[in-house]
């Protein structure tokens, strides 16, 4: 199995095996990744990867490849995979099948040269509540290889400044809000300058105040040269922090790219401005079409025909055609799109961009 | 990569360590409620008057009574909270990722196991010393044999809390949650005694079994040391035992 590309087009990750509406498809590469030069390895690498818990296969068959200085959106509905996956790209969690290798060091034989380079928040912040929050950052610190003993105190005291806990340094963690409980756990990759940063929803719990402050310490990190996997529920965030994402449902590997190429692919949603709006929407629903009224004289109509039928129809019917635009798709369209997401209670738990937990 | 460290220095993860399961005020209440089984033995024995009214009486009472529950409790709750409460809490993942290996994990748990022990045996030892000299005298003993006794069985006690300590590190180490811990030093501490004078045979296979046949035993003139011997080699076997279990559990697959 190969794994999952990164080049110009998103691909079918072709470790499922499953084709994916909407986005084109590649063959399955049989060389070294596209976009990849064999002397730069991607920061991380799964193969075939898969772990099962009993019956149930919580992962099945991963490829994939995250290339060096990317920021990566790991995406998809709850119990699609994200955080076992992240478990197991950590070593934290062994795979039953397939092998994962981070910054080219194959796991778990090399975790002890490769694991300093690497910070990670996944799940619930691992803190004692009985101890301070400095406290509970100079554990962590004192098992940092890379840390000189000289250092840590120095570095611990800004790495609280740096996620806002300054003033909160010296109280104990159980009085801590969830909030504050989440920067601390961030604060942990924070610690020494990584080149790999592994966060799962780093969002949780944080105010929008807060949730700005995450995007800007993952725009840092990645700006001094960290590679950064990030899974959220928030498709806005994963918009705006990263510039790739990969999308699981049900344990799979969906689709795996550059957020603006899979953007950019699809029919996506056309926008028909038009005079007459009420009656176009009348003459595209009478043709079978999905449409709606959304603003005044603006018609959005679902994703499917091609802009040349739409016009066709509306002119025959006598409905003047101003403009026919067909902007960017949201992230949660996609998203939908590909998962199949209907919206529905039974279609998974997803929660649109904004929603929050 | 590889020019860079890729281990913490040991004795800052010791230190690091000692004082998450020490430095903490538990710590200091239960080895208070220590000090009191010393202070109340100097007490009924100053009113007994019997032959056991010395320091060295006052030693050998407060470390048979404290080994029935309060002597290994600083030991449970310390091996309790090695594994499984850090695994529950998520802490041990994120010095996995340190990374911190299988072998300095179970190092660091040990030595912060040794620890409680020894603070806890010391602190009985210690207040019986001083508690049973000014109230009582040396009596019999004199001061150089009273000396030598009570740090023979301080040592000796620390190493039977170590071994118990050990085994119940291997339990920790394979649960989530520290009451599968807690409970079953509790009842190492509390019925193992009284198995052990109910069925002789359990005395030999329980970490705190045979602890009045040692203290009588050392208390004796001449002192016998025999089963004191013994019961350390014991000790020993169960913290191997404990010590090799607890890599193997936390080196398997999910460890």
């Amino acid at each position: 199995m190969s794994p999952a590309t990164f080049g110009e087009s998103p691909t079918v990750a072709s470790g499922t095996g499953h084709p994916v509406p909407v986005l084109q498809t590649a063959p399955a590469p049989t060389g070294p990744p596209r976009g990849l030069s064999p002397a730069r390895p991607p920061a991380v690498r799964a193969l075939g990867v898969a772990r099962g818990f009993g019956p149930v296969r919580a992962v099945d068959g991963v490829d994939l490849d995250i290339p060096m200085g990317s920021v990566l959106g790991l995406l998809g509905p709850n119990g699609a995979g994200k955080t076992t996956l992240m478990r197991m790209l950590l070593g934290l969690l062994a795979p039953t099948e397939g092998a994962v290798e981070l910054l080219g060091r194959r796991l778990p034989d090399r975790a002890t040269e490769v694991l300093p380079h690497v910070g990670a928040l996944v799940g619930e912040p691992a803190l004692h509540p009985h101890r301070t929050g400095r406290q509970n950052l100079l554990r962590y610190a004192a098992a940092e290889p890379l840390l000189d003993t000289a250092r840590i105190a120095r570095a611990v005291d800004a790495t609280l400044h740096r996620v806002g806990l300054g003033h909160a340094a010296d109280r104990p963690v159980r009085g801590y809000s969830t909030g504050m409980r989440q920067r601390l756990g961030l604060a942990v990759p924070l610690l020494t300058r990584r080149r790999l940063v592994v966060l799962d929803e780093p969002t949780n719990g944080l105010d929008p105040a807060g949730t700005r402050h995450v995007r800007r310490l993952i725009a840092e990190m990645n700006a001094t040269g960290a590679t950064v996997v990030v899974s959220s529920h928030l498709l806005s965030e994963i918009e705006a922090t990263c510039s790739h994402v990969a999308v699981m449902q049900a344990g799979r590997l969906l689709v795996a790219g550059r957020l603006d190429t899979l953007l950019d692919s699809g029919p996506g949603t056309l926008v028909v401005t038009t005079p007459d709006a009420g009656r176009a929407v009348r003459v595209l629903r009478a043709h079978g079409v999905g449409a709606e009224q959304s603003a005044g004289s603006q018609v959005r109509v679902a994703p499917g025909p091609e802009a040349p039928d739409v016009v066709a129809a509306l002119v025959r019917a006598g409905v003047a055609v101003e403009q026919v635009t067909r902007p960017a798709a949201r992230l949660e369209e996609v998203f939908a799109r590909l998962t199949g997401d209907t919206g529905s209670p039974d279609a998974g738990s997803w929660a649109p961009a904004g929603a929050g937990r | 990569m590889t020019a860079y460290r890729t281990a913490a220095p040991l004795g800052r993860l010791v230190c690091s360590e000692l004082e998450l399961a020490l430095c903490r005020p538990r710590t200091a209440v239960v080895l208070g409620a220590l000090t009191v089984v010393p202070l109340l033995a100097t007490v009924l024995l100053a009113i007994d008057a019997g032959p056991l009214s010395s320091t060295a009486g006052v030693l050998t009472v407060s470390l048979s009574e404290a080994a029935a529950f309060s002597l290994g409790m600083p030991v449970v709750l310390i091996a309790a909270e090695a594994f499984a409460t850090e695994r529950a809490r998520g802490t041990l993942d994120g010095l996995r990722l340190s990374p911190v290996g299988p072998g300095r994990l179970v190092l660091l748990k040990t030595a912060a196991v040794g620890a409680s022990a020894v603070l806890a045996a010391g602190t009985v030892v210690a207040v019986s010393l001083v508690a049973g000299a000014v109230v009582l005298g040396t009596g019999e003993f004199g001061t150089g044999a009273t000396l030598s006794r009570a740090l023979l069985l301080g040592g000796w006690a620390t190493g039977q809390l170590i071994g118990l300590g050990m085994l119940l590190l291997a339990l920790s180490a394979s649960v989530r949650r520290p009451v599968a811990v807690v409970a079953p030093g509790l009842v190492a501490l509390t019925v193992a005694p009284l198995a052990s004078a109910l069925w002789q045979a359990s005395a030999s296979a329980l970490p705190t079994g045979r602890w009045h046949e040692v203290l009588a035993g050392v208390m004796s003139v001449p002192a016998e040391t025999g089963t004191l011997w013994a019961t350390t080699v014991r000790a020993a076997g169960f913290a191997v035992a404990g010590a090799g279990i607890t890599v193997f559990l936390l080196t398997r697959r999910d460890g």
